[in-house]
């Protein structure tokens, strides 16, 4: 299971992809009483780094 | 005929039917604090097998999976259920010699009204044979950490056989679970307890299994799951199919991204760009900003589709992107969205 940051259309962090290990992925929002994002803190607790979120260009 | 009051059998009324007991004070409005108690609803699907039967994974509505590992139980709504019934949740014995069992975290904005007092839990169960499984217990459980922060495993140990699990932290029997003694009929089993643990937020129902001698293939029947306020178990409290599914997808819904904005095709100017596909409201309002996951659309002139909240979270809906790869009309439809805000 990996991380990957998402960006808004301005640039900011608004979700975090959740890569399962089947292949699927989850979109999280950064909700602290969303059971995913409090899963997500316990992964950065442990030093894990998340993927940084694609350049590119948004509309 | 005149209205009569029996010693014994309570009050009769002129077109013959009786009153056995006095009307209960919380027997009106939510008086079941259990969600989808009936296991009718079942919108992740109706069968769970290995890899969807894990410890702590969701299966029939609200109710999760807690067992001494993974695929020790295969989970399924079945229609072996006692009279009166329409559903029950079926656990079958894939991996032996390892307790298991079912759970359901009420919401605190369910609850808060029936803690500090007498709740009582009822519910049907039979077993498919009581040579191995003869020992099933049930918990009224308090979560006094944070409200709605509950951890879904509240098992630190599962312990030998016959000896209650261990709770972690912040979660506390508030009943002494002993063996109900189910049979291999249908019967109605129920236990009182006052939830007075301090700063309690949050009850969970627990049913188990507490033998670790079980046979391959062994089925728990568990049905017309009930937690009202007060030291009576009454009858379980049927509501309507819609209000129930409703109930339930605060926690959990899905839908279609053939539907609204997604069906039909947008323009494109540039390409490698990322742009709006289609906007999703959910059923019902959510219980938090839920995580969506998506299925694998039908792409014309885009790839790689995504969620978004456009820059705010919100328990009401999300839209979903693409990335735009050529340059014309484009959209990615045909495929499903579900959404998780579980406790």
């Amino acid at each position: 299971m990996k991380y990957k940051l998402i960006e808004t259309l301005d640039g900011e962090i608004e979700m975090v992809k959740r890569i399962n290990d089947n292949g699927t992925e989850s979109f999280i929002p950064k909700s602290k009483s969303n059971k995913d994002y409090q899963a997500y803190l316990a992964w950065l607790a442990e030093g894990n780094t998340p993927l940084p979120a694609d350049e590119g260009v948004q509309q | 005929m005149t209205t009569s009051i029996g010693g014994t059998t309570g009050v009769t009324f002129p077109d013959l039917s009786v009153q056995p007991i006095a009307a209960g004070a919380y027997t009106f409005g939510f008086k079941n604090r259990i969600i989808n108690g009936g296991m009718q609803i079942a919108q992740r699907g109706t069968s769970y097998t290995s890899g969807e039967n894990n410890d702590g994974d969701y299966t029939l509505d609200r109710w999760y999976l807690l067992s001494d590992g993974n695929n020790i139980v295969d989970i399924t709504r079945t229609v072996t259920v006692p009279t009166g019934a329409q559903n029950s949740i079926g656990l079958d014995v894939e991996t032996i010699n390892k307790k298991f069992g079912i759970a359901q975290i009420i919401e605190a904005n369910n609850c808060y009204d029936a803690i500090g007092g007498n709740v009582t839990l009822s519910f049907q169960a039979k077993v498919s044979s009581v040579t191995k499984l003869d020992n099933v217990k049930c918990a009224i459980v308090a979560w006094s950490g944070t409200a709605d922060v509950v951890t879904n495993d509240i098992i630190s140990a599962w312990n030998v056989e016959g000896t209650n699990p261990t709770l972690i932290a912040n979660a506390t029997y508030e009943n002494s679970p002993v063996n109900l003694n189910v049979t291999t009929s249908f019967a109605s089993y129920s236990v009182t307890a006052n939830v007075d643990t301090a700063s309690a937020k949050n009850i969970i129902l627990f049913i188990w299994s507490d033998v670790t001698d079980t046979t391959l293939g062994d089925f728990l029947y568990i049905t017309n799951v009930q937690l009202e306020k007060g030291s009576t178990a009454t009858s379980f409290d049927v509501r309507p199919y819609t209000t129930e599914l409703q109930l339930c997808q605060r926690y959990y819904s899905v839908g279609s991204i053939s539907n609204g904005g997604g069906a039909g095709y947008k323009y494109g100017l540039n390409t490698a760009t990322t742009m709006f596909n289609s906007t999703h409201t959910f059923p019902v309002e959510m219980r938090d900003a839920p995580t969506i996951a998506l299925g694998t659309p039908t792409y014309v002139n885009c790839s790689t589709i995504a969620a978004s909240f456009d820059g705010t979270y919100s328990n009401e809906g999300f839209l979903t992107r693409v990335t735009v790869t050529a340059t014309g009309s484009y959209r990615a439809s045909g495929t499903s969205w579900t959404a998780t805000a579980e406790l």
